[in-house]
Parts: C-alpha cells; sequence; structure tokens
C-alpha cells in the first residue's frame, strides 16, 4: 500500500465539500459541551443517527469535527474555572491557580500542544499506516484469544479506577456480547424470542444510551455543581520565552503519546506518564505552562495514535475510537479484521477528517476563544432535556420500534449507575466489541483440543500473554489494597 | 457512596444468580459445540467473583469527603431512574408530546430550574418543536398516542 493512494483520494473538491460540514460540526461540539456542560464523546455519540445518509468522509469528518468541538469547549472551560485541573482528578493542588493571570496562557499553551501532538500523530499515521500494513502476521486462535484478553486486562488497568469495578464492566461487556444467537451454533442466547435481539444488542443503541443519556441524566443531576466559566484574561498570549521553554516538552510528550498508543487500549495512560515524567524534573517542577504543554501534546498525540489499532486491527483504543468504529459499522464497513488490509477508504476519510477538523479548530478556536467563553456563561439547562428527546428519537428513527427506545433508555440507565458510582466505561465497550472474536476463537481452540484447557497453556505466546495479563491485574489490585491500607493507617 | 456501591454489588450478585438459574435451564443437547456451554456460564462465574472482590473492597474503603460531594442527592438520582423507566410507558399511552412535555418539565425542575414560566415554556415548546423538525426532515412519524385518537 502507497501512501499515494490517500493522497489520490483526497482531492480538493472533496476539502471543499468537507469545509461547511466540518465548520457546523466544529460549532456545535463547541456549543453543545460549552453550555449543556456535556462530554465531547457524548456529543459526537448524539450526531451519529444523523450521519446515516451522509457520504462516508462527511460521516467521519462530522464526528471527528464536533468530538474536535467538545475537547476544545473541554479545555476552555477548564481554563476558565477558578479551580483549573488539567488531568481531571489527578494533582488539583498542582494547577490550582488563579484564574485571571493565567487561565488565557494556560488555554492558549494546551491549545497549542493540543494541535502540535495532534499534526505529529497524523503524520506518522499517514506515513506509519501502509508501512504497518504490509506485515502479515498470522496468529492461532490461542494467542488471537490471549492477545485480546490481554488487552481487555490493559484497559482495565488503565481506567484508573478499582480494578474490581473495571473487571465488573468487562465481564458485563463479555455477558451483553453473548445477547444474540451463538457465533457458530447459531443457537439464540438470551433473546427470549425477540426477534430484534437475534443479531446481539445493537451497538448504536447501547452507545446512545450510554453515552448520551448517562451524560445528560449526570448533567441534570450535578448542573448546580459547575462553575459559571470567568472571562478569559486579554493577555493571553504568553511571552516568546515561554514559548520556547514548552517546546521540547510538547515535542517528548508527543513521542510518548505515540508509543504509549500503540498499545492498543492505553492511550489513555499518555498525558499521565508525560505529566508525571516533565513534573519530575526539577527544571519544570513548578511551572505549570510546561506541564500543560507535556500532557496537552501527549493526549492529542495518543488520542490520533489510537487510530492505529483501529485501523490495522480493527480495535478502537478509545472512546472516540469505538464513536468512528460505529460510524463505520453506520456506512456497512469494517474499519479492518484482526491483522488484516486496512480499509483505504476509512483510512482516508479519518486522516481527511482529521486534517481539515485541525485547520478549523485552530482558525475558529483562536478567533473565537472570547465569544466561546461568554457562550459558556449561558444557562444551558434547557438543552438538556431536548438532547435527551432527539437521542432517543434518533434511536426510534433507525428502525421505528418502540423496543429500541425501551433498549436505549436501559443502557441510558445502566450508564448513569456506571457514572454515578464510577465504574469505567472503556474496559465495558473494548469486551463488547471484542467478546464475539474472544468467544469464537477460546471456542476454536477448544474445539482443536476437545475440550481441554490447557491447551492454553502449552502455546508460548498465549501462556506468556495470558500470565502477562494476570500479572497486570494482580499487581494494580496490591497496589490498590494497599494505598487503601496505608490511608486507613494514616487516619 | 459505600452503601449505594454495596447496593449495586448486592444487585449484580443476584443478577448473576438469576443468570445463572435461566443458563443451566437451556437444554445441553441443544448446543453440540465444544466449549458453548462454557462461554456464557464461565463469564457469569467470573462476574460473580468480581462483583464479591468488589463488594471485599468497598466493606474495606472508607467514605471520602470528596465522593459524597461529586455523588449528589439520592432522591433526585431516585427520581431520575423512575422518570427513565416511565417515560417509554408514557410514550406508548400518552404519545410523544405529551410524554416529552411531562419529562422536560420534571426534568427542568430536577435541574434546579425554579421559575415556572421558563420551565412551562420549555415543556411546551421542546415536544413541538422536536416532533415538527423530525416530521419535515426525516418523515418520520413519532407516535401521538392520546392526541391522535382525541382528533379522530
Amino acid at each position: 500500500m502507497d501512501t499515494g493512494i490517500f493522497l489520490s483520494q483526497f482531492s480538493v473538491s472533496l476539502f471543499l465539500n468537507l469545509l461547511p460540514i466540518i465548520f457546523l460540526g466544529v460549532f456545535c461540539g463547541i456549543f453543545f459541551c460549552l453550555t449543556a456542560k456535556l462530554k465531547a464523546e457524548s456529543v459526537a455519540t448524539f450526531v451519529l443517527p444523523f450521519t446515516i445518509n451522509l457520504p462516508l468522509a462527511a460521516a467521519v469528518g462530522l464526528v471527528l469535527a464536533v468530538y474536535g468541538g467538545g475537547r476544545y469547549a473541554e479545555l476552555l472551560l477548564r481554563a476558565g474555572s477558578a479551580h483549573f485541573d488539567l488531568l481531571d482528578t489527578v494533582d488539583r493542588d498542582v494547577l490550582n491557580l488563579s484564574w485571571q493571570d493565567t487561565s488565557g496562557k494556560i488555554f492558549f499553551i494546551g491549545q497549542v500542544a493540543s494541535l502540535f501532538g495532534f499534526t505529529i500523530s497524523l503524520i506518522v499515521l499517514f506515513y506509519g499506516i501502509p508501512l504497518f500494513a504490509q506485515w502479515n502476521i498470522e496468529l492461532e486462535a490461542a494467542d488471537l484469544f490471549a492477545v485480546l484478553v490481554c488487552i481487555l486486562c490493559v484497559a482495565i488497568v488503565v481506567s484508573g479506577k478499582p480494578v474490581g469495578k473495571g473487571l465488573i464492566s468487562a465481564l458485563f461487556g463479555l455477558l451483553f456480547c453473548t445477547i444474540g444467537s451463538d457465533p457458530i451454533s447459531t443457537y439464540s442466547r438470551w433473546t427470549y424470542g425477540v426477534e430484534r435481539l437475534f443479531d446481539g444488542v445493537p451497538l448504536l443503541l447501547l452507545l446512545l444510551g450510554i453515552l448520551v443519556l448517562s451524560d445528560v441524566l449526570t448533567k441534570v443531576e450535578r448542573f448546580a455543581l459547575f462553575e459559571k466559566t470567568k472571562h478569559i484574561s486579554r493577555a493571553f498570549i504568553p511571552k516568546w520565552v515561554q514559548i520556547k521553554m514548552t517546546l521540547l516538552p510538547m515535542i517528548k510528550g508527543s513521542i510518548i503519546g505515540l508509543v504509549v498508543s500503540a498499545i492498543p487500549a492505553a492511550s489513555r495512560a499518555a498525558a499521565f506518564i508525560s505529566y508525571y515524567d516533565t513534573k519530575r524534573s526539577e527544571q519544570h517542577k513548578q511551572n505549570y505552562l510546561v506541564c500543560a504543554a507535556a500532557s496537552q501534546s501527549a493526549q492529542a498525540s495518543s488520542g490520533v495514535g489510537a487510530m492505529f489499532s483501529l485501523l490495522l486491527f480493527g480495535i478502537p483504543g478509545t472512546q472516540l475510537g469505538v464513536i468512528i468504529f460505529m460510524t463505520f459499522l453506520l456506512h456497512g464497513l469494517q474499519p479492518s479484521s484482526f491483522f488484516g488490509q486496512p480499509n483505504i477508504e476509512s483510512i482516508s476519510s479519518i486522516l481527511g477528517g482529521a486534517f481539515i477538523t485541525g485547520i478549523v479548530l485552530l482558525g475558529l478556536g483562536f478567533c473565537g476563544m472570547h465569544f466561546f467563553a461568554a457562550c459558556s456563561r449561558l444557562d444551558g439547562r434547557i438543552l438538556l432535556p431536548i438532547i435527551f428527546v432527539v437521542t432517543i428519537s434518533g434511536a426510534y428513527l433507525m428502525h421505528k420500534s418502540i423496543f429500541d427506545v425501551y433498549l436505549t433508555i436501559l443502557f441510558g440507565i445502566i450508564g448513569y449507575i456506571r457514572n454515578r458510582y464510577k465504574y469505567p466505561l472503556m474496559p465495558f465497550l473494548l469486551a463488547f466489541i471484542l467478546g464475539p472474536i474472544i468467544e469464537v476463537n477460546l471456542r476454536h481452540t477448544l474445539a482443536f483440543s476437545e475440550g481441554d484447557f490447557s491447551i492454553l497453556l502449552t502455546n508460548p505466546l498465549a501462556l506468556i500473554l495470558l500470565i502477562t495479563a494476570t500479572l497486570l491485574l494482580l499487581m494494580t489490585f496490591l497496589k490498590q489494597w494497599s494505598f487503601t491500607r496505608n490511608i486507613k493507617g494514616n487516619m | 457512596m459505600k452503601l449505594g456501591d454495596s447496593i449495586i454489588s448486592f444487585i449484580g450478585l443476584s443478577l448473576c444468580a438469576g443468570a445463572w438459574v435461566l443458563g443451566s435451564k437451556i437444554p445441553k443437547d441443544s448446543i453440540n459445540h465444544v466449549g458453548a456451554d462454557f462461554f456464557p456460564s464461565g463469564v457469569i462465574l467470573l462476574l460473580t467473583f468480581a462483583f464479591l472482590v468488589n463488594f471485599i473492597q468497598i466493606i474495606r474503603s472508607k467514605n471520602s469527603k470528596q465522593s459524597k460531594q461529586t455523588t449528589g442527592k439520592g432522591g433526585r438520582f431516585c427520581c431520575l431512574l423512575l422518570l427513565c423507566l416511565f417515560y417509554p410507558l408514557g410514550l406508548k399511552w400518552l404519545g410523544f408530546i405529551l410524554a416529552t412535555g411531562i419529562l422536560t418539565f420534571i426534568m427542568l425542575y430536577l435541574a434546579n430550574m425554579r421559575n415556572i414560566s421558563t420551565v412551562l415554556l420549555g415543556a411546551v415548546a421542546t415536544p413541538v418543536i422536536v416532533h415538527s423538525l423530525f416530521c419535515r426532515f426525516f418523515d418520520i412519524e413519532l407516535p401521538l398516542g392520546v392526541l391522535q385518537r382525541m382528533l379522530h
């Protein structure tokens, strides 16, 4: 495969066709996230049912644009709030700054670092995919089963939540994917005669419920807790010395993001690793701008880098990956089978969409910064029931079935409980998507050995991977256990 | 938080028990492929184990101030759950416009919007706008329920 193929797919006419859709997507993403305080992933999922009639490139472009807009809004909201926390929950005190002096500068550096990491990853993706696609790795069923189990364990560990909760999420995902016809004998399981479930639980309804409805319900419950964004300071461009200081951490963060995202489902860890790596050096210990640049570039580069696993192996490593995976499924495409040849159309649509989104975000983001900061002070509560109702109508729109509405709401409730009690989402989604492949490969392996599980222990690669997975879980569990004991001891 | 988590674990364990009973009713001769009975049963078994581990972790942990703040009030949580459960029923019997109007009203009220005239305006405007948008752009007739019977 040649990089020229991507370039031939990406013409000027496509650019001009995509530009208005992406501009609209970015604007909507920013507006909904700023006013209704929804997550970028929720708003990107919200537009999914309405992308069916669009061509693939436009659909992927729209999803990427809405997500990009949402991420921009999240950064703006955090930069403008009195308690700025870059990494959600970790180390809040370090960046607990007075917003009047620093919010604009942090936002500027964060935005530049995101675009930097994003561009570096996009270039690597552009030249890397044709290179990696030439590899022809053939795995046995037992090896593939072990690889997928290992990826699930990585997702549980990286989620940052207690291992018990991560395991429950992943196993729940595996249990949900057993609903429907048995993949080998076509015997129907847990369907109770409901025809709509014979092909399994529809992924779109699951995503609409677990990402959008749950987020809306959570925001209805907690809307009063949100702070209104303060004015972003006028002098938001840092001094040249400050920008120069952030250059090296930005490059380092981008590389860390790319390397970490090479492991499917591990990309969430990139921002943390880059942040702590920068913080550890004496030089930048108290320099919040440098820390912000390092973590933001790593986050952006790992977000794009996670597309590697989606396009090469068909494994979505992030929530955005899952949403794009769903967009492809809606258009009757599979990004790639495991270690199969990637789909050129899917790659060029992602690269094109990401490229134009980057350009639009650069322009709209910096020019409209003060306008969007003012938008965030609007009362967006009225949008929450509207989004709730439109999501349900979107679920109904697909097959005009009230059963789909029930299913979406059921997943909404599950997602709401998950949000409230902090069960990680990624292991659940990954287990749901990878579950059928895990099951088929395990059963093929067992068919070879006539039901004897020791076959998994006689295969060296499978054995190493399964031991690694078990050790990962055990070590994280023990670490969390000792951490809880230490806290109790200090109280 | 601790109580809520314990309840979730308890419900999870009950669900596992129920799934186990339902799974055991499947006649073994209906699936004649090696490992077919293992996959759902094995997953349920592991899930039961994970719920037990989680339960132990909850018992060992202590309530923190931060978790209490972010969890919010239980009353609002229960109201939203009930609202979600009854909305599809309302959609079937009352129709889209009435059910959505009621849902919007309650949701805005639960989101601390105390200006009744704004809440009422939102409750009237939301279903009408969404219904007309779907009819016009997607050519989808959302169920009208009682209103349709009244119109006929």
